[in-house]
């Protein structure tokens, strides 16, 4: 059996743009293999998605309410981080 | 859920949204300057043709110039919506738009209908273009939610509003065609104003005052009925213009509820923000919500006789909504819009060259467009605006008001072009990495 991903948890909700992206895609140049980052966002960041698709990473958007939106963001291709459970 | 459906060969260049931004300030300056040589014979009445012509310039030039350049860049940021060939499209309107405008104005104060020829040709076919253009995007929208549904309302506002237009400028070019032109052009400004600027202002704002100023956010309800209630009182606004009956003042009472109740909402929104440090955007909104509320007032009072139509008095809840409550908005939301999108392309580009990662960073968006030369264009403008109303009583101010306002645009545009400057200048640095 697969040994689950590790998860890192970054909480950008409250910084004014363009730091919660800015820090976003920070952590992800650190990002490894079998890992995936959980970031918390004020609200769906629909700009980051292409820049996301352009450097070659995955997402999954887990949670969307008013005030937070939660996602889940990984290496495409990694399957280790893609199979866990998102929730 | 998983998002798929975004990817950077959708999105447009910078430079599509910045040839409209960099050539708003320009026409600007020409309003200004036909404001200083036209001095106090303007604003005489709306019916001047230095009064007409400056307003278009203003109105099509200034505002429709930001607002159209806006939304080709900020559909695909703000609510997920793609604009198919944004190039070829951004090109064409901005090129229709501008030489439509300078036509126009031209048209008015020639009265040649050769002129309103043009003008029909060029505005008609640009605006037409940016309407169906917009109305695709929206209609492409991944997911329908408030801020879709209100940008629908405002590209039905904008259709209508040139619908109007287009038959206004039929009569100036063929002087035989039987058109209405008093019912026309109230109708034709009631729709621009309302249905179009302040819709899509109102629209914009929800996603834009949460975002930059960190507050909280519009009521749902407010999200959900406002542009559906304008719409509905711009419809019921239209056939009194037709029917006349009792109740004909009561569109108009409901219109500028919606209008003052919506600043005043604003306002406490921003009286809640997160942020502690304020900045000139903040001072453009509160500029621009105080204007709002007074020309709302100031439109009830005419309905009841004051000050006379006669009077140029009668012009101050037009002036405070385009120049007041519009522009101070339009202005204050390009120092937001402008240094993200510099930070976004920036990275878009980083994205393109991955040996730029770690050598070069996009610089902060407070460092895009410097705070001290924004604050000083603010103090301008709000220079221009009280000189602007205050040259309604005593019109020897006109000039001055002229000159203020010239100001203000110049220092707004070369605010624009050194945010234009800074992305040439990084985007070569990541460039050169490789």
């Amino acid at each position: 059996m697969n040994a689950p991903p590790r998860e890192t948890t970054l909480d950008v909700r409250g910084l004014e743009p363009c730091e919660p992206l800015d820090r976003i895609l920070q952590a992800l140049d650190r990002l490894g293999s079998a890992a995936r980052l959980r970031a918390l966002v004020s609200r769906e960041p629909l700009p980051l998605y292409p820049l996301l698709r352009q450097r070659g990473f995955a997402w999954q958007v887990v949670r969307n309410e008013p005030g937070c939106c939660e996602l889940l963001i990984w290496r495409a291709g990694d399957a280790v981080a893609a199979a866990a459970d998102g929730t | 859920m998983t998002s798929a459906a975004l990817s950077l060969e959708q999105a447009p260049p910078l430079s599509v949204p910045l040839r409209f931004f960099l050539t708003a300030p320009l026409f600007g300056m020409a309003a200004a300057a036909m404001l200083l040589l036209a001095g106090p014979d303007v604003l005489l009445s709306r019916w001047s043709p230095a009064t007409l012509a400056l307003t278009h310039l203003f109105v099509l030039g200034v505002l429709t110039m930001v607002m159209c350049g806006a939304l080709f860049q900020m559909l695909p940021v703000l609510v997920g919506a793609h604009v198919r060939r944004p190039r070829l499209w951004g090109g064409i309107c901005h090129g229709l738009l501008a030489g439509g405008t300078a036509a126009l104005a031209a048209a008015f104060l020639t009265t040649a209908p050769l002129a309103f020829r043009c003008a029909l040709m060029l505005l008609g076919g640009g605006l037409a273009l940016f309407v169906v253009v917009l109305g695709g995007g929206l209609l492409r929208a991944p997911r329908v939610h408030d801020s879709v549904r209100g940008m629908r309302w405002a590209a039905g506002g904008l259709a209508v509003t040139v619908g109007l237009g287009l038959a206004l400028t039929l009569g100036h070019a063929w002087a035989s065609l039987p058109i209405l032109r008093v019912p026309l052009t109230d109708l034709h400004l009631s729709w621009g104003l309302l249905g179009w600027v302040a819709l899509l202002i109102t629209v914009v704002s929800w996603q834009v005052i949460p975002m930059f100023q960190m507050t909280p956010e519009y009521p749902r309800w407010l999200r959900r009925w406002m542009p559906a209630a304008i719409f509905a009182l711009l419809a019921w606004f239209s056939l009194s213009a037709a029917v006349t009956w009792p109740g004909s003042s009561l569109p108009l009472a409901g219109l500028a509820a919606a209008c003052a109740g919506y600043a005043v909402w604003t306002l406490v929104l921003l009286a809640q923000r997160r942020r502690t440090i304020g900045d000139v955007n903040l001072w453009f909104w509160r500029l621009g919500m105080a204007a709002l509320i007074a020309a709302a007032l100031f439109a009830l009072a005419g309905r009841f006789g004051l000050p006379p139509a006669a009077s140029r008095l009668a012009l101050a809840p037009a002036l405070l909504f385009l120049a007041g409550f519009a522009l101070s908005v339009v202005n204050g939301m390009l120092y937001k819009i402008v240094p993200f999108l510099v930070w976004l392309h920036l990275q878009q580009r980083i994205g393109e060259h991955p040996a730029a990662r770690g050598q070069v960073a996009p610089p902060n968006m407070r460092a895009v467009i410097r705070e001290p030369r924004a604050r000083a264009q603010w103090w301008l403008h709000a220079a221009g605006l009280t000189l602007l109303l205050a040259g309604l009583a005593a019109p020897v101010l006109l000039r001055p008001a002229a000159v203020v306002w010239f100001a203000s645009f110049a220092l707004l545009g070369y605010n624009l072009f050194t945010a234009a400057r800074l992305y040439r200048s990084e985007a070569a640095r990541i460039a050169a990495c490789g």
